[in-house]
Parts: C-alpha cells; structure tokens; sequence
C-alpha cells in the first residue's frame, strides 16, 4: 500500500514537473536510480581537486575519510568520483566555466574559510556529487590577481568605491576556492584592458560586481 | 477525469490553446475515454458508465466544473464619464451629474448590435467589469499553503538597523500601530496603469485599457506576483483611459468593497473552515507617476503644487535645501480634498489651484494616509527619468533633431485623429470647464467633446513630467503648436507604452566626442556580461536602437558606464572639466546603486541625500542653462522614502509592469465591449 501511494506521489510529481517545471523544488533527495545515473556519468577528480574536497566537507566536523588512505571506510568514505559540467543553472541563473562563457564565469562570492569576506573570481570547474542522497554542487574557483603595489597606485577606482568597481591583473590569483552555490554573491562584469589603460603596467581587467544591488 | 480537465485548462491558461483547439483536444479526450469505457466493458463483461460525457467540450463549462469561474461584475459604463450602472436597471441615458445640480451627462448608454439568431438587440455601449474581493479571498484563503506563507509576514521581527524589505520598514511596522503583525490582518498594495490590449503595434491601434491590481504584501517576495496571488480589482473601459474625474467613477466601487473589510469580516480559511475574522487595508500606493496623481488625487505635474509630499512649487524647482522644504501632513491634504469634494465645479478650479489637491475614492478609507501612502517608484522616477535624461539631455547622447521631429510628426498624427488632444490636459479645471460648456451644446457635439475631454491614452497627464519651466530649447518653441505640452513624448513611442520620455530640452553641447561614443560602444559590445543580464544596444546614440528599457538605462549607469567613463574621462587627468564630471557622475551612480537596491538602512538614505544634492550641483555647474524638471525635484524625496518604506527595489513596478505586458498578450478578437472579460477571465 505504501509502496502504491509512493508510485502515486512519484506520478503526481512527475505531472507536475511536466505542467509547471518551475515550481518543483530542487532539494528534493535523490532517488537510487538517480543516483546510478549521476554515478554513471562521473569521472575521477584529480589529487587536488579531491583533497580540497575533503578538506571542504570535513570543515568544521569530520564526516568523510578518505579513498586514498587504507583501510578504506566504506560507510564514510568520500567518493573520487564526479560528474563535471561546464555550465550549471542555480537560482535561475547560469554559472559556467571560464573557458565556456566569461561573463557566466566570473563570480563575487564568499570565502567560505572567513564568511565574511568577499572575493572576486573566475569558476575553472563546476562538479555534482550525490552525498548523503541529496546532489550537492561545488565549484573550483581561481581568485583574481590583485595589482602589483606601483599599479594599485594608479587605480581610480580606490577613490570611486561606490562604483561597486575594481581593477586586477588580467591573469588569475592561481589560488584556488572551493565554494558551493549558496557562497556565491552575484556575477561579475568583466572588462579586458590593455596595458597602458589608467598608466598600468600590464593587461587589466576592470571588474563590476553591482549586479548584486544588495540582495546578498 | 479530473487529470483531463486540469490538462485542458493548463493548455487553455497556461499555453495559450485557441477555443478551437480545446475543442478538438476535448473531443479526442472524449474517444479516447469511451474506447477505455468500451474495453474495460468488454473485458470485465459488467456495464462501465461512460466517461466520455463528463469531459467537457467548452471552456466555460470547464471553469464552471473546476469552480474556477472568477466572481466578475459586469455593469453598464457610461463611454463619456464612466458612472456605472446594473446593466437591468440603467436608464437609456447617463443620468450621472459631476456634483449635485449640473446638468447630468446624457450620453447615451445602449447601442444596437445585430445577432445572428436574435437579430437587433440592445446592448450597452460599455461596461465595467470588476472582481468580487470577497470570493476571490476566500478562494484565495482556502488554498493550503497561503496561510503557512502569510504567517511568515505575521511572525517577523523587524531588524533594526538594515532594512531588507517591506515587513522591515516604519512603513509596515508603524502602520496604525502595528495593525500588521496582526494574525489574518492582510494589507494589500493598489496600482494602477494602462496597457494596449491589441498589443503594443507602431501601426495599430491605440487603445487603452487600465488593469487594477491589489498585491497582497504580507506574502513573501517570491510569491507576491504569481497571477494566482494577485487581485485583479477592476479593468477600465477601453479605448480611452479616464480623465482625471472619470477615474473616480472607477475607483470607488473597489475602495467601497474594500472598506467593509477594514474592521474585518469572517471568512473560511483552509485552516480555519468555519471562518476566522480577516481584515484587509490598503498600505502602499503603486503606479507610474502620472497614475498615480491621478489615482491618489493630485494634480499633474505642471500644477503649481506639483509634488505630492511637500509644498514646494513650480518655481522651486532648483532648490536642494531640502531641511526647508514644508512638507505636507495627511491632514491638510485630507482636508483639501474634502473641501473639493464638496465644492460646486466653478469653485474647485481655485480650490485644487490653490493646494494641488482634489478628491480621491481612496479618501474614504479611514486609515488611508494621503502622503505617506505614496511611493515614487523609481523605475519611472529615477531610471526613465533622472538617469535617462543625463543621458539624452545633459551628456546629449541619442538626442537628435530627427527625434524632435519625430515627436512633432507624431503629435500631427494624433491632431489628425478625430481624438483631439486638449491643449492642457493636466488641469482638472479645463477638462471640467470643458465638460460643462459641452454639457450645453449641440448633441454632435457634445460627443465630440466629450471625446475630447477624455486623453487617447492614460499619460496625458505625462506631457507635463518633464517640462522644463523656463525651458530655452529654441526648436521647441518654434514647432508649430506653440504649446510644448502637447508634444506627447510617450506617444511617440508606441512600441512601449510606459516608456517617459524626455522633453526636448535645451540639448547640451555634447559632452562626448565621436571616438569617445564609439569607446562606449565598443566597451558595450566587449565587456563579459553574464547571460540573463540584457546588453544595451551597440550603437547607443543612434535613432535605430529605439527607446531604451528601464532595464538598459540601469545596466548602463550601473554596469557599463563605471566601468568605462572613468577611462575616458581620466585620459587627460589636468582637464577640469573631466574631473567634474566624473565627480557627478560618481554621484549619480551612488545615489542609483542605492535607490534601486534591495537592502537600504537609515545612513544609506542619508548617503543617497548627500550625494543625489552633489550631483544635481555639480550639474548644475556643468550646464547651467538646463533648467531642473519635476524628476528632479521628486527624487530629492527619495532619502526620506527609503527610510520609510524601506528598500525600493522590492517596491518597484517592475513587476506589475510584467503582468501588463501579460495582459497585453493575453489573446482578444478586437470586440472592445467583449475585451474586459476576455483579459479578467485567464487572469483571475
């Protein structure tokens, strides 16, 4: 009888989800064939990718051991396996990778070691992973290079702050942030300049984060 | 069975399926069940009733099965002053009087139209259709998960300092002491405005047909304008918007059905099935500026007293101090009105001269506060006036001699139309002198005039906006109607009915060069933006592009400009001139980022202030011969209203501006008459 009402639910919302895909919640658990199939399309994080990982998800309580150290804890190891997308839609809006879309790319966000502090940057790797039955999203996020001291000098932007605007160097921090959808702030607008622009030193980018308008 | 009703009435509301083509489905339906029936009849050899009768094969049957049939009144309108009538008992001829002992209206209120069966028969020549409030709260209440979502409004505490919403505000909090936090206490906002019902077409039609709407506040954000949650009180009678007296015919059947439920009456709620004590007020006022003089009962904004929360006057225009500004009290402006009301029409043309106010329905609310009340909502205030007219007006971007003339051509065009446009519509007084010499003459004529009197669209009111009072602009006075007023710039850009356009000012020596517009554009073209953020147009300055979004206007000064001007303007870092104007432009961009966010708190109201009165110095001192407009002067409010109502961005017409443009979509067979109940019943 259980078993029948829970087919009955599972219709009900798969109507509903065909009717009006909008209003069904993405927080919903993962069924074990939705499970399979997410598992089925995943493939190995790279040493780094996986000790962040860890790292991130065993902050501030240990709840993962790790694949790569014997004995393997099969309750509570943390699977080196992910699916890798190169976009990903959260909160109706697209967040993609730098090498897919730019503008899709580049996030203000949160650190998440220091809640408080924010951060501008560019997502390299977007990645799902069906933990605890519920899919979680993480992303890889390169942060950008801050001026060198004789450029930061010259930016005009230190006397506009209100301007929700910056400058930083064109290349990336090579430090990389593992955040998930809820530590991102808004987009980023991005704007190449070339050396020379503003008297700087090298290439720039000029980077807009007032798309936020204050709803996080 | 019910799956398949759900089914048609998804595909008829939802995905735009033609009567037609209901039909068809429903009669596929039909087979499909009795080949079930038949089956099952077959195999388990028992009689199985049939199933195909049940679905039905027209949409009203459908409603009416699925109780989803609106509660809509429909009564006789008088097509010249609006009175409404029972369509049983309304007399042949309007019968209304402006105020007691003038000659009534007469206009005559049935027309003959031939039936195929039937042959002639009399009909009304308008109606007015208007939403039961009650049924539709009770429907409304009766939904499970609503009152789960109302409780979170009745729950909240309040922050202290930053304000992330409404429920946050003195405005909710304060109202009649805490009257919101009340349990089923429901306080709804009212807006008002205007929409083309055939669609908005550079070629068609002008018609206009005003959409009433009631939100229910105490929802959360996210749930506030689904069209399921929303209340559509009433539509005005197409083809013309009503004129400012007019309006209150309209208004005051729904203020009247909201005023019983002020002390509150007993309705059943899902969780509550035997009935439960529910009160509703009107907190917030919404509509474009226009509207919402018009709604509230001020007059426009080429009045003397044109502001609706101080006294300041035409001439005071360029004042910034604002410490000093008298600011009026809902007591006098209650007062004012009350006294209009009971004028005869002679003497309120001095009356409203004299305090800017007359009588509005929304007067009868008791707990209605005429100033407080109010919101300028800054999509039309501040981006589609203030910062488009830095753009077109003082940087000169996109002016051109050709668009002036655009606005002459279009103004001879609507001259052509046998819907003339008064010379001044902004003052009741013409339109009310106008009335009564009509009242007099001929009967050819009196419809002719009354036409007249009537505006083709809502905005008449909107030629005043942005009139500057000692305007200079020598190609505007030499056009050929001497009256700049009458250059309806909203008219002049059909394709979006809400856009205000600026006035031809005096246009500005350009403030950019050729190659510093070609920078802007290309830095529009090569700046990454993400992909739900609408790009402005490339080649921004040029006629082609058309009128530009209050979305494009915000991205502009928000995302764009900052990120390129400074570039521009710090090229030649000893240019004095460059300095100032990035100065005023930093303060533009502050005072922007600030009205239009979604959080806001007591210092960044005060940091708005500062800023928005540096950036109209600093304009001042860049262009001295631009004379400041209404815009300017309401938004020097805005500190005040932040504080009051909170942050703005959560109060913005932006989305019932979306429900008009559902509206406009919403699928009509051009039978004006026909036209009210065709947009009520798919919304409702």
């Amino acid at each position: 009888m259980q078993d029948l009402s829970q087919t009955g639910s599972e219709f009900v919302k798969k109507f509903i989800s065909v009717l009006v895909p909008e209003c069904v919640s993405t927080t919903i658990n993962l069924s074990d064939e939705a499970v399979a199939t997410e598992q089925s399309k995943a493939v190995p994080l790279n040493l780094s990718q996986y000790t962040a990982l860890l790292t991130h998800l065993n902050t501030p309580t240990v709840q993962y051991s790790s694949a790569l150290v014997l004995p393997v804890d099969p309750n509570t190891v943390l699977p080196n396996l992910a699916r890798q997308h190169t976009e990903i839609m959260w909160n109706k809006h697209i967040y993609s990778t730098i090498r897919t879309h730019l503008g899709n790319a580049s996030i203000l966000f949160y650190d998440p070691a220091q809640s408080d502090r924010k951060l501008s940057g560019g997502i390299t790797s977007i990645w799902t992973l069906p933990l605890a039955g519920r899919l979680r999203t993480f992303f890889f996020v390169d942060g950008h290079k801050p001026l060198l001291p004789h450029d930061a000098e010259k930016n005009p932007y230190t006397k506009l702050p209100d301007m929700q605007t910056q400058v930083v160097a064109a290349e990336y921090s090579g430090y990389t942030y593992l955040i998930e959808p809820e530590h991102i702030i808004t987009h980023a607008a991005m704007y190449r300049r070339p050396k020379g622009t503003f008297g700087m030193s090298c290439e720039v980018f000029v980077v807009c984060v007032a798309l936020n308008r204050g709803r996080k | 069975m019910l799956i398949f009703q759900l089914l048609l009435v998804w595909l008829r509301l939802s995905k735009g399926l033609s009567r037609r083509s209901l039909r068809t489905v429903a009669t596929v339906f039909r087979i499909v069940l009795g080949l079930v029936g038949l089956i099952v009849t077959l195999a388990s050899r028992a009689s199985v009733p049939p199933l195909d009768a049940k679905v039905p094969l027209h949409e009203n049957t459908l409603y009416s099965q699925l109780d989803l049939e609106p509660s809509i009144e429909r009564r006789s309108c008088c097509p010249a002053c609006y009175a409404s009538y029972s369509i049983q008992n309304a007399p042949p001829k309007c019968t209304h009087c402006i105020t007691p002992g003038v000659q009534p209206c007469n206009e005559p209120l049935d027309t003959w139209r031939h039936r195929r069966r039937q042959g002639p028969i009399k009909v009304p020549r308008a109606f007015y259709s208007t939403q039961d409030f009650e049924a539709w709260l009770t429907h409304f209440l009766g939904r499970p998960e609503v009152e789960t979502l109302l409780e979170q409004s009745w729950n909240h505490v309040p922050s202290h300092d930053t304000m992330y919403g409404l429920w946050d505000s003195p405005a909710w909090t304060g109202f009649q002491n805490g009257w919101t936090s009340g349990r089923h206490h429901l306080t709804f906002s009212i807006y008002i405005d205007w929409f083309n019902p055939y669609g908005n077409k550079i070629g068609g039609k002008v018609v206009s047909c005003g959409a009433i709407m009631l939100v229910c506040m105490n929802l959360p954000p996210e749930h506030r304008f689904r069209l399921g949650n929303m209340f559509f009180a009433g539509m005005t009678p197409p083809p013309y918007s009503p004129n400012v007296t007019a309006i209150n015919e309209l208004t005051e059947p729904i203020i009247c059905q909201l005023l019983t439920f002020w002390p509150g009456k007993v309705i059943p709620t899902f969780q509550h099935p035997n009935g439960v004590l529910v009160g509703v007020a009107i907190l917030p006022v919404l509509a474009d500026l226009p509207a919402l003089r018009k709604l509230c009962g001020y007059l426009s904004f080429s009045a003397t007293y044109f502001c609706t929360w101080c006294r300041c006057r035409q001439s005071d225009l360029e004042r910034l101090d604002l410490e000093n500004w008298e600011p009026r009290t809902a007591a006098e402006v209650r007062s004012a009105a009350t006294t209009w009301h009971s004028m005869d029409y002679a003497a309120r043309e001095a009356q409203a001269s004299s305090t800017g106010v007359r009588w509005s329905p929304l007067h009868l609310l008791p707990y209605w506060d005429p100033v407080e009340s109010l919101v300028l909502d800054y999509m039309h205030n501040f981006l589609e006036g203030v910062l488009q007219s830095q753009l077109h007006i003082f940087w000169a971007i996109g002016i051109t001699k050709a668009r002036v003339k655009s606005f002459v051509d279009y103004d001879k065009e609507l001259h052509a139309l046998e819907y003339e446009i008064p010379d001044d519509t902004s003052e009741i007084d013409d339109e009310l002198a106008s009335l009564r010499s009509d009242s007099q003459a001929h009967d050819e004529h009196l419809t002719a005039s009354r036409l007249r009197a009537r505006s083709v669209s809502d905005d008449s009111m909107e030629i005043g906006d942005f009139t500057a009072p000692n305007s200079s602009f020598s190609s505007v006075s030499s056009l050929p109607n001497d009256d700049t007023s009458t250059i309806r710039a909203e008219s002049s850009h059909p394709s979006d009915r809400d856009y205000i356009d600026v006035e031809p000012q005096p246009a500005a020596e350009p403030t950019f060069s050729p190659a510093q517009i070609e920078m802007i554009r290309q830095a529009i073209s090569d700046i990454n933006l993400p992909s739900w953020v609408s790009r402005p147009p490339f080649n921004l300055g040029d006629a082609e592009h058309g009128s530009l979004s209050a979305d494009e206007l915000l991205i502009l000064f928000e995302i764009i400009f900052p990120m390129k001007l400074p570039e521009i303007w710090l090229l030649n870092p000893g240019n004095v001139r460059n300095g100032l104007l990035l100065h005023n432009f930093a303060d533009l961009v502050l005072s922007s980022n600030i009205v239009t966010s979604f959080k806001t708190s007591g210092t960044l109201a005060d940091q708005y202030t500062t800023h928005f009165i540096s950036f109209r110095q600093t304009r001042h001192q860049l262009w001295p011969n631009i004379a400041s407009v209404p815009n300017d002067h309401l938004a020097m409010h805005n500190g005040r209203l932040l504080k009051h109502w909170g942050p703005f961005g959560a109060l913005s017409t932006f989305n019932y501006e979306t429900v008009n443009g559902i509206l406009a979509r919403v699928p009509t067979n051009r039978h004006s008459c026909e036209l009210k109940l065709n947009l009520f019943k798919p919304i409702s």
